[in-house]
């Protein structure tokens, strides 16, 4: 059985819109209240990238290390943690923990990247541009990340 | 199967660029550039709200 997620459209600045693959993740805060996150799925991306405030409102432990990170975006310090969350669909719920970077730059315009370790290898992942869905289905494996 | 539909559609979320919204029974019941500045309204959520970083840029690729 597949999680079925349709697309989210994003506003751009100039007013016309994105249509990207974000999917919900479920995840606690440091108070123990239960609420979803937007993520957007990202092929490209090796690890989840989270900004500090959304570690922050989570409570996530921090490396004390801090390492560079960067892409064709550019280039970023950060510290890393491990993202706890639940993908919740009608009838099936998937409990994971991934490793994450923290972007330590608080001014940066980034929203929660779900990279390809530690989920991408969880998952069947399809995504029908066309039609606008997600796809998530789980593989049964017992290897953690 | 059921698609999962994640934001609602009759939202204009252009007016959101760069702040974290959150929404709860389908509609924006906060909206900030910080997220802590919205905790207060997120606890008072009775539902579980969805929150998303309306991103300013047009792409950021990591």
């Amino acid at each position: 059985m597949s999680i079925i997620f349709k697309y989210v459209h994003v506003p751009r600045s100039d007013g016309t819109l994105r249509h990207a693959p974000f999917i919900p993740i479920s995840v606690l805060n440091r108070f123990g209240k239960k609420m979803e996150f937007i993520a957007l799925l990202d092929s490209g991306a090796d690890t989840t990238v989270v900004p500090k405030d959304f570690a922050e409102f989570l409570g996530l432990k921090e490396d004390k290390v801090e390492i560079d990170t960067g892409g064709i975006g550019g280039s970023a310090k950060a510290r890393k943690s491990r993202l706890n969350f639940k993908i919740v669909g009608n009838r099936e719920r998937y409990s994971l923990s991934v490793p994450c970077l923290v972007i330590q730059d608080r001014n940066a315009d980034l929203p929660i990247l779900l990279g390809r370790h530690g989920f991408f290898e969880q998952f069947h992942i399809t995504i029908k541009q066309d039609q606008e869905k997600i796809y998530l289905k789980k593989i049964q494996s017992k290897k953690k990340y | 199967m059921a698609i999962n539909h994640i934001l609602p559609s009759n939202v204009d979320f252009s007016m959101y660029l760069g702040e974290w919204v959150v929404v709860c029974d389908n509609k924006v019941v906060a909206h900030n550039r910080h997220l802590n500045k919205i905790e207060e309204d997120i606890k008072k959520c009775k539902r579980v709200p969805t929150i998303a970083k309306i991103p300013k840029k047009d792409t950021l690729i990591f």
